[in-house]
């Protein structure tokens, strides 16, 4: 009787100690992916996407050269191929660079600062695309274009 | 006797688990501080640098690149800055020159840009001189436009700026022309061919070293 009780002990005191480790890891896993990480992938997807935004902004601006009789340029812009995991667009909505990401804390704007000899911004870029600025015009006025250097063909 | 075994090894795995609880609270604390010592303000930045950059290369302010036009500079107004640079448009800010402030809305505290620029101010000089056949005249500032008025009467024939023609009458020059001198040298007038009155008046650009400050907040 008593050899009998006695051998129960480690069984059970080993399916508790399983069970709290279980509960724990569980717990723990629970408490990261559905807090923690999601929130931290956010707050850096945020800044990552300001940041590229903000570099591509630079970037546009940066490419429209001055007067002259007849422009054509071509730019590349480097941009990150994904933020927070997930591919995303970059359009311009009036004279704004847009950051279009599926997720809702991901969201960046940046307003172009252009010289008047700049008459219209348009185009977007898919964050696949090897990102390209393409400025023509002439004396009478210039036209920024985002694309993709794909799209160019086989001019530059 | 075999609960006081049993608690003993449920006592162990309690404190196990406490110091793993423990390490990655402390992660989350270092990833947290982390996280917050990644932040910049890639936007106020970029708003600076834009009005920054903007103010000193835009035609509506600069005599030419990096050289501001003090008139119109100091004539600005926030909403000028705004269709110049939008980056700045709903922001604090405040644009400096030598310590002076130009432009200010609120009181910004944020990031600053400084730009070593020339301002530049237009002045205008003028005289008359009386010349005769083969007097020169030296401009004592480099200008890139004079202005010569002859008198009535005048017979000087040809006008030489440093030894290029830039004026010629056989009949003699009466009237007011314009002569359009490089800005890189400073000129000298060459009259030949008779005496006049000639009034000149140059506009000097008379430049000086400067700092431009631009702080942005929000």
């Amino acid at each position: 009787m008593i050899s009998d009780d006695r051998a129960v002990t480690p069984a059970v005191g080993k399916a508790l100690e399983v069970g709290i480790v279980l509960l724990f890891v569980g717990v723990m896993t629970t408490a990261l992916y559905g807090g923690a990480v999601p929130d931290y992938r956010d707050a850096v997807g945020a800044e990552v996407g300001d940041r590229a935004v903000v570099a591509a902004a630079e970037r546009v601006e940066n490419a429209v050269p001055p007067a002259a009789r007849d422009v054509r340029t071509v730019h590349g812009v480097d941009l990150p191929r994904s933020i927070r995991g997930e591919n995303y667009r970059i359009a311009v909505e009036n004279r704004t660079l847009v950051l279009d990401h599926p997720a809702a804390a991901v969201d960046a704007r940046a307003r172009l600062a252009l010289p008047d000899r700049v008459e219209s911004v348009d185009g977007a870029w898919r964050s696949s695309d090897d990102a390209v600025v393409v400025v023509t015009g002439d004396r009478g006025g210039m036209s920024v274009e985002l694309t993709a250097r794909a799209e160019l063909g086989g001019e530059r | 006797m075999s609960d006081a075994r049993g608690q003993a090894n449920l006592l162990s795995l309690a404190v196990a688990l406490t110091a793993l609880v423990s390490a990655t609270a402390l992660g989350l604390v270092i990833a947290d501080g982390a996280l917050a010592g990644a932040d910049r303000e890639a936007g106020e930045r970029r708003a600076a640098g834009a009005a920054a950059e903007r103010l000193v290369s835009a035609d509506a302010t600069t005599v030419r690149e990096n050289v501001l036009d003090r008139g119109a500079v100091e004539a600005l107004s926030l909403s000028d800055l705004g269709a110049l640079a939008p980056p700045v448009a709903n922001r604090s800010v405040r644009v400096r020159l030598d310590g002076e402030t130009i432009l200010e809305r609120g009181d910004p505290t944020g990031t600053t840009v400084e730009r070593v620029v020339l301002v530049a101010e237009r002045t205008t000089r003028s005289r008359s001189v009386a010349v005769g056949d083969g007097d020169g005249l030296t401009l004592p500032r480099r200008t890139d436009r004079v202005e010569l008025t002859f008198g009535p009467g005048s017979t000087v024939e040809t006008v030489r700026a440093n030894g290029r023609v830039v004026l010629h009458d056989p009949g003699g020059l009466v009237g007011q022309f314009v002569v359009e001198p490089s800005r890189y040298e400073t000129v000298t007038l060459d009259f030949e061919g008779g005496t006049a009155q000639v009034g000149i008046e140059s506009r000097p650009l008379r430049t000086e070293k400067a700092t431009l400050r631009v702080t942005v907040d929000g």
